[in-house]
């Protein structure tokens, strides 16, 4: 008779309780959002909608919820693009030019600092100073806040990147007759890739899922689905089966760019 | 071809002094080596030179033109890296076809080129592979090949031997002045090895602490040393040296060291040494073992160890009172240890330093010797 190996086992037993751990309450979500908000209610509850219907998406997909998605969306890749793009810029100079008067780690440091603070401490002041400017509640205001916040973040990840990449293959670039910015694009830009990947899902994710900001600077002319979310209370009554679809849509574009750059993120971890 | 000169650099990173002065020509065609210990200022050298580096003072002129703020992307330089710096994310082909494309060369002209230079190199083979999973000597090999590849002014060779294995450098030494041949380049190599300059350098710069202690030809480096520190670096063992005095009895001069007394009477330019305490230095190659016929010199010795270095022995002997002497025979030589050998110097193979440093007696000093040397 063949050996039970229990370890292996006991492993995979592990890994598919904690599967379902994490993946139920997606389930849940998914299955609520294509339910009748009396079906939601029901007791017991019931595991596959009874009555299957597509009234929560078309609510959502019709009115202010497809606004807030594409702010969403508008916002979160503005931000991350700009926080990517002088992230990338702003960890070369960290990686390769040493600082006066502070060394390059207290440099940096001071930076990572911005993200130690919980956002609150900070909004109060932000939300004056756009007031004061007249831009509260406009998508370059939640971009400039959003890249500004996340900035930090990605010259911290993308700093590891550059370290890693030895400056001598720079040199030899310059050496073979390229210019910097040929270099930059034919070298550097390359060959940390997987860095790029990694910072922009990483990146996404935090503005994506972002709530107090986007409540607190966006909320009347620009609804972020975020802020939106909590709208969806009718007096007493929560519409579970609305506020299940507008998740299941925003999870969606998390889940293209996570699966994109898996490979990338698990870099990271491995770092 | 080029002449390349440097003159009155200096260049500081922070408090340490990388470069103090350095002066330098190299001319078209040649072989030169810098040489010197592992942060003597070689690599810093080499890369203001490329136009890596600015220096702080001085200037770097190619064929008069002064190119010291030129930048490494218009000099037309070819450079070989100790890590190599292969870029990780392209091919073989496209590594040493990067210099050809940074100057839109035809594609099937940098075909052509590649080719010519990875079948010379012998690294045909390699060429649609990645740098990732090829040897160190192939690495280096493909960091030649694009340093060859583009027709530079000059290539700086920044260490290359010494990430290589033992054999593999005995065959790239032969490589190197075989390609410069062929391809009739202009070499700068900078090598901790003085191996290396001896083989393959026409001309040598020898840096010790950014300074520059000689700037010659390697014979004459090796025959008429500036001072004890390129004496004792140039040469394989070091070169023995001896603390004593010149004692002065009736009219003949000796040279004292524990216990030994040499006649130095005619030792030529002796008369002229001013100082009392010499310091007297012999290479292990000069030490002769054994019955010389017309030795000049000739101590008993007693052997304390004798080490196979290769196919050479190096033997440790105890001459005089105490004095530790190394004799470098070529060939296997089988000795016990504890024999009493009698050790032969000819007269005119000893050096002679002040207590500075500075070489006051050397064997280069007679003309026609020196000559002979130079073949």
């Amino acid at each position: 008779m063949k050996k039970v190996d229990w370890k292996r086992f006991f492993g995979i037993l592990g890994l598919v309780v904690y599967g379902i751990f994490v993946l139920f309450p997606i389930y849940w979500t998914i299955n609520t959002s294509f339910k009748e908000v009396g079906d939601v209610y029901k007791v017991p509850p019931s595991f596959i909608p009874t009555k299957f219907t597509l009234e929560a998406y078309k609510f959502i997909l019709q009115g202010t919820g497809r606004l807030a998605l594409s702010n969403s969306l508008v916002v979160a890749i503005g931000a991350t693009l700009i926080a990517v793009f002088l992230g990338t810029m702003a960890s070369y100079a960290y990686s390769r030019y040493p600082f006066t008067g502070l060394t390059n780690e207290g440099a940096q440091f001071n930076l990572l600092t911005v993200r130690m603070f919980p956002p609150i401490a900070f909004l109060l002041p932000i939300f004056w100073l756009w007031k004061t400017l007249g831009l509260l509640d406009t998508h370059f205001a939640l971009i400039v806040t959003y890249s500004a916040f996340n900035l930090p973040l990605a010259v911290w990840l993308l700093k590891g990147f550059m370290d890693s990449l030895p400056r001598s293959i720079e040199e030899a670039s310059y050496v073979d007759g390229y210019s910097f910015w040929q270099t930059a694009r034919r070298v550097v830009l390359p060959l940390i890739g997987s860095g790029l990947a990694a910072t922009v899902a990483l990146c996404w994710i935090f503005i994506w899922n972002e709530f107090i900001i986007a409540y607190l600077l966006g909320g009347t002319d620009v609804i972020l689905y975020t802020a939106y979310l909590p709208a969806l209370r009718r007096g007493m009554r929560i519409m579970w089966n609305q506020i299940a679809a507008l998740s299941v849509l925003a999870i969606i574009p998390s889940v293209i760019i996570l699966v994109l750059f898996r490979k990338y993120l698990i870099k990271i971890y491995l770092r | 071809m080029i002449t390349v000169s440097v003159s009155h650099l200096w260049k500081r990173y922070g408090k340490t002094v990388a470069l103090q002065d350095v002066s330098a020509e190299i001319n078209g065609g040649s072989f030169f080596c810098i040489l010197g210990e592992p942060g003597a200022g070689k690599t810093t050298l080499l890369r203001i030179i490329a136009g890596l580096e600015v220096p702080d003072e001085g200037d770097v002129f190619f064929d008069g033109q002064n190119v010291t703020l030129v930048s490494a992307q218009k000099r037309n330089v070819a450079m070989v890296f100790q890590d190599f710096a292969l870029y990780p994310h392209m091919t073989v082909f496209e590594n040493i076809a990067s210099p050809l494309r940074a100057i839109k060369a035809e594609e099937g002209k940098i075909r052509e080129r590649v080719h010519e230079v990875a079948a010379f190199l012998k690294i045909e083979h390699l060429l649609d592979r990645s740098p990732l999973y090829i040897s160190g000597g192939e690495k280096q090999r493909v960091a030649i090949a694009r340093a060859l590849v583009k027709e530079p002014k000059i290539s700086l060779f920044d260490e290359p031997l010494v990430n290589l294995d033992f054999k593999i450098r005995e065959d790239m030494r032969a490589q190197f002045k075989l390609m410069q041949k062929e391809f009739n380049q202009t070499i700068v190599f900078a090598t901790p090895d003085p191996v290396d300059a001896m083989s393959m350098a026409d001309q040598v710069l020898i840096l010790h602490e950014g300074k520059v202690q000689q700037f010659a030809t390697v014979w004459e480096a090796y025959y008429r040393p500036s001072n004890m520190f390129v004496a004792t670096y140039l040469g394989f063992p070091p070169m023995n040296i001896l603390s004593g005095e010149l004692r002065e009895e009736g009219p003949h001069l000796f040279f004292v060291a524990s216990g030994l007394k040499v006649d130095v009477t005619d030792l030529p330019g002796i008369r002229e040494v001013r100082e009392r305490k010499l310091l007297v230095g012999i290479r292990p190659e000069h030490l002769l073992l054994g019955d010389e016929k017309g030795a000049e010199i000739s101590w008993d010795g007693e052997v304390l160890l004798s080490e196979i270095v290769g196919s050479d022995t190096i033997v440790h002997l105890k001459v005089g009172k105490d004095l530790g002497l190394r004799s470098f025979v070529p060939g296997i030589y089988r000795v016990a240890v504890g024999a009493r050998v009698t050790v032969n110097l000819r007269r005119d193979n000893i050096y002679a330093f002040k207590e500075s440093g500075e070489s006051v007696i050397f064997p280069g000093r007679h003309e026609s010797l020196f000559n002979t040397f130079k073949g």
